[in-house]
């Protein structure tokens, strides 16, 4: 392969050997290290491991270019187009959502700029243009360009910011100093030659560009937060490698204490009997009589697959399948709604039979970052752990 | 080096050459002009550029060395005060009524930046000539020096009879002072004539005001107004003398008594009454206390009867308000009643209605009102879609406007953005060129094998299966295989250098009866063993440290 080619290679965020463990595509962990294997939601189709931020680049690797002729230098007062171009430089064929982008200049305020396209096919560049505001002081000016993407998969959607940064000079409207004029003689005021410096620098102020430059893009995650495209606040995210615990159930009705590692991402949460007990589901739910016994009636109203729990956007999501939906926190949501689960929220997947069965959602935080999400079974089965 | 200053030798200087005898010395020496200073270089008389803020650098030895191989050449330098300056001139004029109006005109000048080497062309009689040091004076030929006042002299004469004439004279001399409608049309008159004049010689009229002396119609106004001002005071004295003697007179009644008889006293004549006067026969005795007094009564009286005028009043006001009070009570009352019995017949009237069945023409009655409101609401509607028709006419139009401005603003940046279109395209082929990659060639390539290596990979996954999955099955297989294997050749190749290592020693080894080939396939054997996980029971090749199932560690 050339090194030309070799450019579009997804950057490799883990170690060898997970890459080498992951092609079992049972595999949940590292066989060598014993590092979980999160897969990309589109795994089915990249391949690729996420990494510790959440991000495939497999799935997301966008390049910010500047297009040849931009300039780079201005006058005081002067505003500036900068003609830049944005591609996809996925290895495989997944298209890239380009959903907003914003400039500005220093620290001032994002100004978003009008982006009249969204969808870039793998290998696929399209021009933008960032408008430089008056620059009203002379200078270096540090121009910032925040671009928002999303990379989706079926319903799902994983949403980024990038940020990269460009250098403007803008030069002064003050006089240049003077020239400097040396007068040569024998004898003073009788010279014969007189050298005049300085008067030839009529310097070009509006340079520009003679061929395209990449602009590095570095993910912001702060500005993901606070633009609410990842986390549930600017404070507070759940990250993919959030351990869940489960408690009240029978340890083979749910998957094992830890990160959400199925293939897909999702586990789901219904009648059905769990992987561990050879079923289709990853959480089994029954409804149980005071006595213990199960609850034939109350359990044929909890569907096989009644929602589905997943990680998007540094959220934690309950999707609704079931037929007789969901209520969360008395609330009622029906089947394809998607809700992001808070601390201290309370599912009943039951909406008709109130309090018969509950779960409980409990973050434990570690500095913003949710290390840990119990999920509890209200009333706690006496077989449960 | 340090660089001198070189400034004007007296604040009234406007231009200056400067002396000769700076520039003298053996050594280097350098000279700096601030930017408010326009530098203006000669050689050989020749004006060869003009500065403004320069840096000169004069003698020294090496440019003497130059000065001998290239021959001499005169160098003057002459500096140019560019900040604009104030002049005052006197001006005088007649008024339209011929009356002699003069004043000072104060006059804002400057040279013009952008030409200061027109300014020679005010510089006639002045001679580059060098101060006599033994004659102590400039020589009579000319300065060194251009003076404010030199500008003065040269301008001045131009502004009396074109402008101050020509705009005086259309005006009364009472009307000139304050009336700044002639200040400006003086101020542009000036500019306009100092365009004319000094335009190409460097000198601009940045503003002139003119302050007025009194004249003869002012002093005269002034004058006149002066005593009017005195008649008045003495107008007013008079008038308060005047109300004073009546005051007086009001207030004086005498009593006259007389020891003659009153018959004789009628009929007496003036001069018998000055005499009886004299005589004490009639005697004048003042009564103006009395008369005081009384005044004083009738004021008192004149009070009482006004203020019980105005209690009758009040008292006359209030009873009328109180009466209007109680009939407004009745008044509401009736009201009252009269709302009861409207109610009452319209419940009666609807309960007919009821009874005869007339309801059917209410709901027609109803209809017709709802039929009256669509059509209103049509109305509505379509009046608004004219509204909003018009509004996208007109704001059609201004886009249209709008567009064009865009258009023709972003025509260069278009044409730049165009330009990278070829550079992108060409480096999109080369993006497209690697974007066809499939999942598994992702995972061989990340997994540490090259590109190269999983398209035979790939290819020998396809000839050995046709159906699609297991082609992806066989590919996994593979490259897993070819992972494993490059593994296996590492650790042969750690054996054989181990073995390079203790080669040294291997007589030792002989001795033992050991051979590193045992090594070699006992590895193997353990490569190609297998164990369960005691978690999840995941079968593990059995060099595993960590179960891929439950992550469960294999090894302690």
């Amino acid at each position: 392969m050339t090194a030309a080619s070799s450019s579009v290679l997804p950057r490799r965020t883990q170690a060898v050997c997970c890459y080498t463990s992951a092609m079992d595509k049972d595999a949940t962990y590292c066989g060598e290290c014993g590092k979980p294997l999160i897969r990309c939601m589109a795994a089915e189709e990249c391949g690729g491991l996420l990494d510790d931020q959440g991000l495939c680049t497999v799935c997301v690797a966008p390049q910010l270019m500047i297009a040849p002729g931009a300039l780079t230098a201005a006058k005081v007062g002067s505003a500036i187009a900068l003609p830049i171009s944005i591609a996809n430089r996925s290895a495989i064929e997944r298209p890239l959502f380009v959903t907003r982008l914003w400039s500005r200049e220093a620290a001032g305020a994002w100004r978003e700029e009008h982006l009249g396209w969204e969808r870039l096919d793998a290998g696929q560049a399209r021009p933008v243009t960032v408008t430089a505001s008056q620059l009203t002081r002379a200078g270096a000016h540090n121009i910032e360009i925040l671009v928002a993407v999303s990379s989706r998969w079926r319903w799902r959607e994983e949403s980024y910011a990038f940020s990269a940064d460009l250098r403007l000079t803008v030069e002064g409207d003050e006089e240049k100093s003077g020239p400097v004029v040396t007068i040569g003689g024998e004898s003073a005021g009788h010279g014969n030659t007189i050298y005049i410096s300085g008067q030839g620098d009529k310097r070009e102020v509006l340079q520009a560009t003679t061929e395209a430059i990449e602009l590095e893009l570095v993910r912001a995650e702060r500005e993901e937060r606070r633009l609410g495209l990842r986390g549930l606040s600017e404070t507070l995210w759940i990250p993919k490698n959030t351990k869940m615990v489960w408690r009240g159930f029978p340890k083979e009705d749910t998957p094992p204490d830890g990160p959400i590692l199925t293939p897909d991402g999702i586990l789901a949460v219904g009648r059905t009997r769990s992987r561990r007990s050879g079923g289709p589901g990853d959480v089994r739910l029954l409804a149980e009589t005071p006595d213990g016994g199960i609850d034939e009636h109350a359990s044929r109203l909890i569907s096989r697959r009644h929602f589905e729990l997943y990680i998007e956007c540094n959220r934690l999501i309950l999707r609704v399948n079931g037929s007789g939906g969901v209520r969360i926190n008395g609330e009622a949501y029906g089947t394809g709604k998607e809700i992001a689960l808070r601390d201290g929220d309370r599912i009943e997947p039951l909406v008709k039979v109130d309090g018969a069965l509950a779960l409980t959602v409990r973050f434990q935080v570690e500095h913003g970052s949710v290390a840990e999400v119990t999920i509890t079974r209200v009333p706690s089965l006496k077989k449960g752990g | 080096m340090a660089s001198q200053p070189l400034v004007l030798t007296d604040p009234n200087l406007l231009a200056e050459f400067v002396r000769e005898t700076e520039f003298k010395a053996f050594f280097e020496k350098r000279f700096a002009t601030p930017p408010d200073l326009a530098a203006l270089l000669f050689r050989n008389g020749e004006l060869i550029n003009s500065f403004k803020g320069a840096h000169f650098s004069v003698g020294g030895l090496a440019n003497a060395i130059k000065g001998v191989v290239g021959g001499s050449t005169h160098i003057a330098l002459m500096l140019a005060d560019l900040k604009p300056f104030q002049v005052q001139i006197p001006v005088t004029a007649m008024s339209k009524d011929h009356v002699e109006i003069a004043g000072t005109a104060t006059l804002e000048l400057q040279l013009d930046p952008d030409k200061p080497s027109n300014i020679l062309g005010l510089m006639g009689g002045v001679s580059r000539q060098q101060f006599d040091p033994e004659m102590g004076d400039f020589p009579i030929t000319g300065r060194k020096a251009l003076s404010r006042i030199d500008v003065v002299d040269r301008i001045a004469p131009h502004f009396a009879d074109r402008v101050m004439e020509a705009v005086i004279g259309r005006m009364e001399a009472a009307d000139i002072r304050g009336e700044t409608g002639l200040q400006d049309k003086i101020q542009a008159d000036m500019m306009q004539e100092a365009e004319r004049i000094c335009g190409d010689i460097g000198i601009m009229v940045r503003a002139v005001s003119v302050q007025w002396a009194l004249n003869a119609v002012e002093r005269e106004e002034f004058e006149r107004a002066q005593v009017a001002r005195q008649q008045e005071a003495l107008d007013y004295q008079l008038e308060l003398l005047k109300r004073e003697v009546a005051r007086q007179s009001e207030a004086t009644e005498v009593k006259v008594t007389a020891n003659v008889d009153l018959a004789k006293l009628e009929n007496a004549s003036e001069d018998e009454l000055a005499h009886m006067v004299l005589e004490s026969e009639v005697n004048f005795l003042d009564a103006r206390e009395a008369a005081t007094r009384r005044q004083e009564m009738q004021a008192l009286a004149h009070e009482i009867e006004v203020l019980r005028t105005e209690r009758a009043a009040k008292m006359e006001n209030q009873l009328a308000e109180a009466s209007h009070l109680t009939d407004l009570t009745k008044e509401a009352g009736h009201l009252r009643e009269t709302e009861r019995n409207i109610e009452l017949l319209d419940a009666q009237h609807v309960a007919e209605m009821k009874k005869v069945g007339v309801l059917t023409d209410i709901e027609l009655h109803e209809r017709k009102e709802r039929i009256e409101l669509d059509l209103a609401r049509v109305a509505a509607e379509q009046s608004a879609k004219n509204l909003s028709t018009l509004m996208e006419l007109e704001s059609g139009v201004k886009d249209r406007d709008a567009e064009r401005d865009i258009k023709k603003g972003n025509a260069s940046s278009a044409n730049r953005i165009a330009e990278s279109k070829a550079d992108a395209d060409s480096r999109v082929a080369q993006l497209q060129a690697g974007a066809r990659m499939t999942p598994e060639q992702i995972l061989a390539i990340n997994a540490g094998l090259s590109a190269d290596v999983a398209d035979v990979l790939k290819e020998q996954a396809r000839a050995s299966s046709t159906v699609g999955d297991n082609a992806m099955e066989s590919m996994r297989e593979l490259i897993k295989g070819a992972a494993e294997e490059r593994e296996a050749s590492r650790a042969h190749e750690l054996n054989i250098l181990k073995a390079g290592m203790t080669g040294a020693t291997g007589v030792a080894h002989g001795a033992g009866g050991k051979s590193g080939r045992d090594d070699v396939s006992s590895d193997m054997d353990v490569a190609s063993a297998k164990v369960e996980c005691p978690e999840c029971g995941r079968v593990l090749p059995a060099k595993a440290n960590f179960c891929t199932g439950c992550g469960h560690k294999m090894r302690t």
